[in-house]
C-alpha cells in the first residue's frame, strides 16, 4: 500500500515518456488515493510491482532480491520519506533560484540544475555580505565603450577562476557592442590571498597608463600570480616592459589600498555575494555565464 | 504419442515466446479452428433455421453438421446437444429449467466451480431446493464413494458434481456416485468443463443425466458450450431463455415450443463458436483423447519428479499421477501465489494462473484460503517448457520461500 505513494510519483514522471507508464500512474493513483484516504489498496498494484521489481533483482542478485522482497514495505517507507525529504529541498532549491538565482542559496558556488543561465553556479564566494543584490552606488571604475551608453558593471575579482573564466565573455560582448555599452570593471577581492595585491598592482599598472594590459595579463598568467604573489605581479610588470622600479615602488607603497578599498566598500553596498557578478542595466547575474546569458540581457536591455 | 510438432499447428507460437501453462483457464486455437471460424465469416455468414435461401441453408447445414460431430465427440446424439454460450450458461440452464416441485433436495460438492455452485446456492437461497454439499478427505483431498451415497436418498432430484476438478485435476468415484444416484431416483448434472477436453468422455457411458463443457478450454472459439442431456428430459423442460427459433408456433392466446434442442437456443447462435468447435473435436479426435490424457498425466509426473526437492514448495493434491489430469497445483511458502505467478512471468514468460481458480468454498476447505499456483497443462507443451519452469520454481523459492 505505501509503495503506491512512491510510485504515483515515479510513474507520473516515466508517464510523461512512456503509455506503459501512464497507465501504471493511473492504476497506482487509484492505490495511493485509497491508501491516503485510509481504506484498503484492492487493485494488487503494488503486489504485481513488487513481484515485477523482486523477479527482476532474481536474476542478478537472489540476496538482493529476499531482502527486497522481504523488506518491501520498509524499503517503501523509507522510499516515501525521501521523496518527501527530496520534495522539500527542491522546493527549497527553487526558493533559492528565485531569491539568489543560484538553488545551493546564497553563499554557494556548487553546481546547480535550476541554473539555466549556463554552467551552474560558477563564482567565487564570499559569505559577508546580505542576500539581495542593488545596484552599484556608482559607475566610477576603469571602463571600456562609451560612457552613457548601456552600463555593464563587473565586480571581478583578479585571483578569481571564475573571474578570469568570464573574461572572454567579456571581451566578446564589447567586439559585438564597443560602443553601445559602457564597461566597468571593479575589483572586488575576494576569493584568495593575492586578492588585494593583484587589485592593487592593476592600479599601480593604470599610473603608467597600462591598466587594460595588465588587467588581461594578470588573467593569463593568474595561476602564477596565486603562487607566488607580489613577485609574480613584478613579473608580469616586466613582462609587459612597464617602467618595473616604479611599478614596485608603487605596489610597496600601498598607494592604493584606499581605492581598491572604495571599490570593495561598494561591493560590498550592492550586496555582491560572489565574483564576477554582472549588471546589465536592471538585470543581475552572479557567476560565470555564458555568452549567450549576456548578449540576450544586453539586447534586451538595449532594446528598452 | 503426441509428437512437439503439433506446436506448428498453433499460430501463437510462432508470434510469440512464451509457455503456456493456463490451459485449465483456457487453452490456445490451432490453426485449423481459426480458418473455420473465419470461412465462416468470410464464405457463408448467414443464418440457420429460417432463412430458405442457399447461404442461410449452407449456414444451417454447418452449423447441425457442427452439432452431429460435437455430440459424436463426447458419445451421445445430435439432438442431445444444446448450445450455450460456455459452460456456466448450460449449468445455470438445468439449474433454471429443471422441476424442483416434488424432489427439492440437491446434493453438491465443496469443490465445485463457482459456476456449478452458484445457481444451486441461489435456489437454495430463495427457497426453492434443499441443498446438501459432500466433503473430501482433508488429507487425501480426494472422495470417498460413500460420503455422496449416505447424502442421496430418496427426495434428491439432482447430484450436481464435476468430473475432473478444475483445481487439482482429480476426479471423484463417478461410476459409484452416479450409479447411486440413479438408485435414489435423482439425476445427475455432471460439470465436464475440465473432463471432456482432457480425458475421452463419453456421456452415455458416464452415465450422467447432464452434462456441460466449453468450448474454449478445449481448442475452440470462446463463446460457445454445451450442454448434452438425455432427450426425454430436455422434452420434459421448458425453455430457460425464450426468443426466435425457440418455437414451433406463437399465437397471442399460446405458444407452442419447438422441439430439442432447439427450444433452449433463443435468437441467433455463435455459428462460428459452433463449426470452430465441431473442428476443434476433429483436431483433438485426430490425436486421439487417450493419447492426449497420457501426455498430460506425463507431463504432471514430470513436474512432480523435476521439482522435488525445491525447497519451501508445496504440492498439493495427491501425487499419483494416474489420479489427476495435468493440473499441477502449489504454493510457495512464503511468497503470495499472485507474486509467483508474475514473478514467472517476468522472469522466463511462464503463463499461469494464482488465486482460488472459481472455486473459494473448497479452496477454504483445503486450508488454502488466499489461493495457490496453478500450472494445468495441454498436448502442445513440452518437457523442456517444464525444465524452464522447474528451474524458475526453484530460483524464486530458493531465494524467497521460508
Amino acid at each position: 500500500m505505501v509503495f503506491c505513494l512512491v510510485a504515483v510519483a515515479a510513474f507520473a514522471v516515466l508517464g510523461i515518456f512512456s503509455a506503459k507508464y501512464r497507465a501504471y500512474a493511473a492504476e497506482a493513483w487509484n492505490c495511493a488515493f485509497k491508501t491516503v484516504t485510509l481504506r484498503k489498496c484492492d487493485t494488487g498494484f503494488d503486489e504485481k510491482m513488487k513481484a515485477k521489481i523482486v523477479a527482476k533483482l532474481l536474476s542478478y542478485s537472489p540476496p538482493v532480491a529476499r531482502f527486497v522482497h522481504e523488506q518491501f514495505v520498509a524499503i517503501s517507507w523509507i522510499l516515501v520519506a525521501s521523496t518527501i525529504v527530496s520534495g522539500v529541498m527542491v522546493a527549497q532549491a527553487a526558493y533559492n533560484t528565485y531569491a539568489y538565482g543560484n538553488c545551493n542559496g546564497p553563499d554557494a558556488d556548487e553546481a546547480c540544475v535550476f541554473n539555466p543561465a549556463g554552467s551552474g553556479f560558477s563564482a567565487c564566494g564570499v559569505s559577508t555580505t546580505g542576500k539581495y543584490l542593488r545596484y552599484p552606488p556608482s559607475l566610477e571604475g576603469h571602463s571600456l565603450g562609451a560612457k552613457g551608453a548601456l552600463a555593464v558593471v563587473e565586480f571581478g575579482c583578479f585571483t578569481c577562476p571564475y573571474t578570469k573564466k568570464a573574461e572572454p565573455v567579456v571581451k566578446q560582448m564589447l567586439a559585438e557592442y564597443g560602443n553601445r555599452i559602457y564597461y566597468v570593471f571593479k575589483s572586488f577581492p575576494a576569493s584568495h590571498q593575492y586578492d588585494w595585491d593583484s587589485a592593487e598592482a592593476a592600479e599601480c599598472a593604470a599610473e603608467q597608463n597600462r591598466y587594460w594590459d595588465y588587467h588581461d595579463a594578470i588573467f593569463a598568467g593568474q595561476a602564477d600570480v596565486r603562487a607566488n604573489g607580489t613577485q609574480a605581479l613584478a613579473a608580469i610588470a616586466r613582462e609587459l616592459g612597464m617602467d618595473a622600479v616604479a611599478f614596485e615602488q608603487c605596489l610597496l607603497s600601498d598607494r592604493y589600498l584606499k581605492a581598491v578599498n572604495a571599490t570593495y566598500e561598494e561591493g560590498l553596498v550592492s550586496k555582491i555575494y560572489g565574483t564576477p557578478t554582472f549588471f546589465v542595466g536592471n538585470q543581475t547575474f552572479v557567476g560565470y555565464k555564458s555568452y549567450d546569458v549576456l548578449k540576450n540581457a544586453v539586447e534586451q536591455e538595449l532594446g528598452k | 504419442m503426441i509428437s512437439e510438432k503439433i506446436r506448428e499447428d498453433f499460430p501463437i507460437f510462432k508470434k510469440r515466446k512464451f509457455i503456456y501453462f493456463d490451459n485449465a483457464c483456457t487453452t490456445l486455437k490451432p490453426q485449423c479452428v481459426i480458418d473455420e471460424v473465419v470461412r465462416y465469416y468470410s464464405e457463408y455468414s448467414g443464418c440457420a433455421g429460417r432463412s430458405m435461401h442457399r447461404i442461410g441453408k449452407e449456414t444451417e447445414a454447418a452449423f447441425e453438421k457442427s452439432r452431429a460431430e460435437i455430440a459424436d465427440f463426447v458419445g451421445a446424439k445430435k439432438e442431445e446437444v444444446v448450445f450455450t454460450k460456455n459452460c456456466s450458461e448450460a449449468l445455470n440452464l438445468v439449474a433454471r429449467s429443471l422441476d424442483f416441485s416434488k424432489k427439492r433436495g440437491v446434493v453438491t460438492s465443496v469443490l465445485e466451480h463457482h459456476s456449478a455452485f452458484l445457481p444451486f446456492q441461489l435456489l437454495a437461497d430463495a427457497g426453492k431446493i434443499k441443498l446438501d454439499v459432500v466433503y473430501p478427505d482433508k488429507e487425501s483431498w480426494l472422495f470417498d464413494a460413500a460420503s455422496w451415497t449416505e447424502k442421496i436418498g430418496r427426495d434428491v432430484r439432482l447430484v450436481v458434481l464435476h468430473h475432473t476438478n478444475n483445481t487439482f485435476g482429480t476426479q471423484p468415484p463417478l461410476r459409484e456416485i452416479i450409479g447411486a444416484a440413479h438408485d435414489a431416483g435423482a439425476l445427475v448434472l455432471l460439470d465436464a468443463a475440465q473432463g471432456v477436453p482432457h480425458s475421452e468422455t463419453d456421456f452415455k457411458k458416464t452415465g450422467a443425466d447432464f452434462m456441460a463443457f466449453s468450448g474454449h478450454k478445449m481448442l475452440g472459439p470462446t463463446g460457445i458450450g454445451c450442454l448434452v442431456a438425455r432427450s426425454a428430459l430436455l422434452e420434459e423442460m421448458p425453455p430457460f431463455l425464450v426468443g426466435g427459433e425457440t418455437i414451433a408456433s406463437v399465437s397471442l392466446e399460446k405458444t407452442v415450443f419447438a422441439k430439442p434442442p432447439h427450444k433452449f437456443e433463443a435468437g441467433i447462435q455463435n455459428y462460428a463458436g459452433a463449426i470452430g468447435l465441431a473442428e476443434a473435436c476433429r483436431y483433438l479426435r485426430k490425436q486421439g483423447m487417450r493419447e492426449v490424457e497420457r501426455h498430460e498425466r506425463e507431463m504432471f509426473a514430470y513436474a512432480l519428479a523435476k521439482t522435488e526437492g525445491i525447497p519451501h514448495l508445496d504440492v498439493y493434491g495427491t501425487h499419483d499421477a494416474s489420479k489427476r489430469s495435468g493440473i499441477f497445483l502449489f504454493n510457495v511458502r512464503g511468497v503470495s501465489p499472485h507474486q509467483v505467478a508474475i514473478m514467472a512471468d517476468s522472469m522466463k514468460g511462464i503463463c499461469m494462473r494464482s488465486g482460488v481458480f472459481c472455486a473459494e468454498p473448497g479452496m477454504k476447505f483445503l486450508g488454502i484460503p488466499d489461493g495457490a499456483c496453478r500450472a494445468s497443462f495441454y498436448l502442445y507443451n513440452t518437457k523442456q517448457e517444464i525444465d524452464v519452469f522447474a528451474e524458475t520454481l526453484a530460483a524464486v523459492a530458493k531465494t524467497l520461500g521460508r
